[in-house]
């Protein structure tokens, strides 16, 4: 063969095999394993989130393992590290980050803003940024939040002479509110004056921290070496409680405890104010729509704060698909899913920019609000062993076994062992 | 030379030929047994010296995890609750199921439908048991407290009261567990045939020496099994606690395998977990050694 | 008294005793009903109406019913994959227990052999090992398998036996609990038929096959069941052991409907019941096996 035939054909045949490459590389498919705990009322926002994303990046595809029990999300985790193959993305509480990043279970994401051009501190609303950061680095992106704020009946305002435009906006306007509202005949308990959360529901511990925090308290000194909550603010905070349902009776161990759909007392008048997280609307708009009620920033001593809950996307550490993983992640933070994620679930945005949008305006004015002036348990690996001796401090105070100031000082103590851990 | 009857049986001469293929007979299952059970307790065993957080390897400390442990006032509660509930659900269950199955033994019409209505707790599943047995205690509108109102007796806060939060979920769990008891029981009174019961009241006996004398005695076998199986599953009670009260009031409901699971898989520390899983093994090993001595000798015929 | 009187008094009593029979039928009936109340419940909020669900007081027979609810449950989640591969896991399990605890209990009771009471209590002891601390352990066991889903020789590089069936069936393929049943109820099987069949050169498997398992019908039905049961409502360790869609059980694909925070009640019945119908006809099956009369020990040979 002469020389020009065999350049031909060595060129053609070069074309073809970097033809068949690229096309390969264009019809490559990545699946990328995401866990979450974003079941139930967030299935649809998760669902809808997914199949946008793959519709803009028809090369990735998303395999979802859901798992509604947070722990059980927690524990599939674990035994995914020890067993060396982890999912690539998980979204949890987001409590778990600190202690995933403590032992260094995840992937740092701030090399992955940087290269992307993404400043977190100007996307992220400030709190939620805290809760993912730990030791200075950024292991998780938020996806969406709630808060929690008081909710009140008007229709009940009016009745008992309030105005119903003004919602209490201190503690003793709380006291002499709740007071005014509770109904009792023969000491049992007609209506409540304010509901409070007990026992073991979620919002219980997030009460407290209200309390604390409006009072000027503060979890925890500067270095996260020593519980400060049983200073004289967080014995004021929880005496506060307690003297809510034992001295001045306007609320009660037991009150609408595990009473659902459309039950509970405050969506059937039974109670007049509540503390609620933002989900709460989503039961109310479900099961009493025509409640006259409106949410207000729940009153505090000091200063308007509250907690603030997000639910941020991780990356464990030792996943082989990060690239493409980060893409989702930039996906589910840009201003036109983050909206429509939490628009479908009825939460909080975790984008400022997201935060902007109408709908939240209209809707959610105090919970924004309450994100803004929000504050966040700082983020240490020993949290639910913190908060579960928090509870026990509430529970032996409210149930008269200890003092505020004996429980708080024990739990205080106990604290301060599991801080020393980490 | 007068030799028992079981020394005579020992000395007969396929004595040795039994002994080598009863090896064979348990061999499969203990094989299983080893690799599936007693390998993870070997490594449980050594866990409860390390400090360990699932996430990185473990970090021996040895007798320091345990001291720590006995130290611990949370620990020390969640035994004595398991203890308590135990002493209430064991008697509570065996009495129950023993009273089902000897009425259910008899020729009642309909008597499968009674023992099928009897068994429905065991396949209920515990989550939507859970639901309405919390919706039964509930303090308002529980049907509980509504007939203690009815018959002028104070309604209780039940799972939200501190002394009665435990019973509550014993009563729960007395309930779901009795259906698999009574079987077992009835299994073991099949056993005992219809002529030995003839015999005896031919003998001018009445029920009353029928069932002390007689039936009693005969179910040694399945009674110690039923004691025992109710003991382990006493000691190991969680998924009811999880749900209903999370170790709440105040730590009133914590049991020792809830504060396994929380120390182990919520707060990360494995090593913890580990301690005490081996103390309540060496906890049930023993009574139930104990239990097994006590019964001995229960073969008949 | 005259022969009139005497009738009179005769058919009063009578009267009397029937009277008595038929109450406590009806107490019996009313206590049975209240215990399934739970199971009843599942059941037919499965069919209610949305619109009748939240009522108060209850609507305790739904009536118009809908299959909505089920449709629902159908579309959303692939249950005829689900109801496969819960009938595999359970199947196996139940089959692969019934013979090996029933061989190693038979040992137990019958043969003789060195170190028979300590291979006893290492079996039983088995049973006090809580759940929670095995399943890391075992977890790293399935993946480490030698030789299976792609691992090498020493159980590595691979998966080994994780997301696949032998990972969720072996590790428990024989239980303490079967072991320890089957050897109580081989116990009162009467000597003469072993001795008898012995006599007749009968091997010793065959005196176990032949002899001791039919007439051990209702302690095997009690273990089936048990097990069967155990392995169809197990949700803990398939949880832990499988990852794909492909291989969910019925209670995994089950907890897509069990927010415990916005729950709708229809569908999670409807799911639930399905989940348990099974169960039950399982039980009705079973018992036949406790019908008076077949368990009979006969020293009919």
């Amino acid at each position: 063969m002469n020389s020009k035939v065999k350049k031909w054909s060595g060129l053609s045949l070069l074309t073809t095999m970097m033809i068949v490459v690229i096309a390969q590389m264009g019809f490559a498919q990545t699946t990328i394993v995401f866990q979450t705990s974003l079941m139930g009322s967030k299935e649809e926002a998760r669902n809808e989130l997914i199949k946008d994303f793959e519709k803009a990046h028809p090369n990735i595809k998303i395999e979802h393992r859901g798992y509604h029990d947070i722990y059980k999300n927690h524990e599939k985790l674990l035994t995914s590290m020890v067993g060396g193959n982890p999912p690539d993305l998980v979204s949890n509480h987001d409590h778990f980050v600190p202690t995933y990043a403590y032992y260094n279970g995840l992937e740092p994401l701030d090399m992955y803003f940087e290269l992307a051009g993404l400043d977190s501190k100007e996307i992220f609303y400030q709190v939620l940024l805290d809760a993912c950061t730990y030791n200075g680095k950024l292991y998780g992106a938020p996806l969406f939040s709630t808060a929690d704020a008081l909710l009140y009946n008007r229709d009940i305002f009016k009745e008992e002479g309030l105005d119903p435009a003004k919602p209490p906006k201190n503690w003793d306007d709380l006291l002499d509110y709740a007071q005014r509202l509770t109904i009792r005949k023969d000491g049992k308990l007609i209506r409540a004056g304010v509901e409070l959360p007990y026992g073991k529901e979620e919002t219980r511990n997030r009460v407290f921290l209200t309390l604390l925090w409006s009072n000027g308290g503060k979890l925890f000194n500067e270095d996260l070496s020593r519980a400060t909550f049983n200073t004289e603010e967080g014995i004021e905070a929880l005496q506060f409680y307690v003297d809510l349902f034992n001295k001045y009776k306007v609320c009660e161990i037991g009150w609408g405890a595990e009473v659902k759909h459309g039950q509970e007392p405050f969506l059937i008048g039974k109670s007049a104010m509540e503390y609620a997280g933002a989900f709460e609307l989503v039961f109310i708009n479900n099961y009493a729509p025509e409640l006259n009620f409106k949410p207000a920033v729940f009153p505090g001593r000091k200063k308007q704060t509250g907690p603030v809950v997000s639910f941020p996307i991780f990356m464990p550490k030792g996943t082989k698909h990060k690239a493409v993983a980060w893409k989702f992640i930039k996906f589910a933070i840009s201003k036109e899913a983050n909206t429509k994620f939490a628009k479908l679930c009825a939460r909080l945005p975790s984008t400022k920019e997201a935060g902007t949008d109408s709908y939240f305006k209209e809707n959610l004015p105090v919970f924004i609000k309450a994100l803004e002036m929000g504050t966040l348990p700082p983020p240490t690996p020993g949290w639910k062993e913190i908060t579960d001796l928090i509870q026990n401090a509430m529970d032996e105070a409210l149930y008269g076994i200890q003092t505020s100031e004996q429980a708080l000082d024990e739990a205080a103590r106990k604290a301060n062992e599991v801080l020393a851990q980490y | 030379m007068l030799l028992s009857r079981k020394k005579q049986r020992k000395m007969l001469p396929f004595r040795e030929q039994q002994r080598k293929i009863a090896y064979f007979f348990i061999l499969p299952a203990l094989i299983s047994l080893c690799i599936f059970f007693y390998l993870p307790v070997v490594a449980t065993f050594y866990l409860s010296f390390t400090r360990y957080n699932i996430l990185q390897p473990p970090k021996w400390i040895g007798i320091k995890g345990y001291t720590r442990l006995l130290g611990n006032p949370v620990f020390w509660k969640s035994l004595q609750n398991t203890a308590i509930y135990s002493l209430g659900y064991i008697p509570g269950k065996m009495a129950l199921a023993l009273l089902l199955a000897l009425i259910l033994n008899q020729k009642i019409k309909g008597v499968v439908v009674f023992r099928t209505l009897f068994y429905t707790p065991e396949i209920t599943s515990i989550v939507a048991a859970s639901l309405v047995w919390m919706w039964l205690y509930n303090v308002d509108s529980g049907i509980i407290n509504f007939a203690l109102i009815k018959l002028r007796l104070p309604p209780q806060k039940w799972l939200y009261s501190i002394k009665l939060a435990l019973p509550s979920i014993t009563a729960m769990c007395i309930w779901k567990d009795l259906g698999g008891s009574m079987i077992i029981f009835l299994a073991g009174l099949q056993r005992i045939p219809d002529q030995i019961y003839e015999a005896a009241r031919i003998d001018g006996a009445n029920k009353w020496n029928l069932f002390w004398g007689m039936t009693l005695p005969l179910l040694k076998p399945t009674s110690l099994f039923v004691l025992v199986w109710s003991l382990i599953l006493s000691s190991q009670v969680f998924t009811a606690i999880y749900i209903m009260t999370s170790g709440g009031p105040a730590n009133s409901t914590t049991t020792i395998v809830h504060q396994i699971y929380v120390n182990a898989f919520q707060y990360l520390k494995m090593g913890v977990g580990a301690s005490m899983a081996v103390i309540l093994f060496f906890l049930i090993f023993t009574l139930s050694l104990l239990n097994l001595k006590f019964f001995k000798g229960a073969e008949y015929y | 008294m005259t022969r009139e009187e005497d009738k009179t008094k005769r058919t009063n009593k009578n009267i009397f005793v029937l009277s008595v029979k038929l109450s406590l039928w009806l107490l019996l009936l009313f206590f049975g009903v209240l215990v399934a109340w739970p199971f009843f419940w599942t059941v037919t909020t499965g069919i209610k109406l949305n619109s009748m669900m939240y009522v108060y007081p209850p609507q305790l027979i739904p009536y118009p019913a809908t299959f909505d609810h089920y449709l629902y449950v159908f579309r959303k989640a692939p249950f005829a994959l689900y109801f496969c591969n819960t009938g595999i896991y359970a199947g196996s399990r139940l089959i692969l227990n019934l013979f090996l605890c029933s061989l190693a209990g038979y040992a137990f009771a019958r043969m003789e052999f060195q170190g028979k009471n300590v291979l006893f209590i290492f079996a039983v002891a088995t049973m006090m090992i809580p759940y929670q601390v095995r399943y890391i352990p075992l977890y790293v066991i399935m993946k480490r398998w030698p030789l299976a889903g792609g691992n090498d020789i020493l159980g590595r590089g691979g998966m080994g036996f994780l997301d696949s069936f032998p990972g969720l069936i072996l590790p428990e393929m024989a239980a303490g609990f079967g072991i320890f049943l089957m050897r109580q109820f081989f116990l009162t099987l009467p000597r003469e038929l072993e001795d008898a069949a012995r006599i007749d050169g009968c091997s010793e498997f065959g005196i176990y096959w032949r002899i001791a398992l039919p007439l051990s019908k209702a302690a095997l039905a009690v273990l089936g069941l048990f097990t069967f049961q155990g392995a169809w409502n197990d949700f803990v360790w398939p949880l832990i052991v499988t990852n794909s869609q492909k291989m969910y059980i019925l209670q995994l694909g089950l907890q897509r409907f069990q927010d415990l925070q916005y729950y709708e009640w229809g569908p999670v019945m409807a799911a639930t019941s399905t989940a348990v119908i099974p169960l039950l006809l399982v039980f009705l099956f079973g018992q036949k096996f406790f019908i008076r009369g077949i368990a009979l020990g006969g020293v009919k040979g």
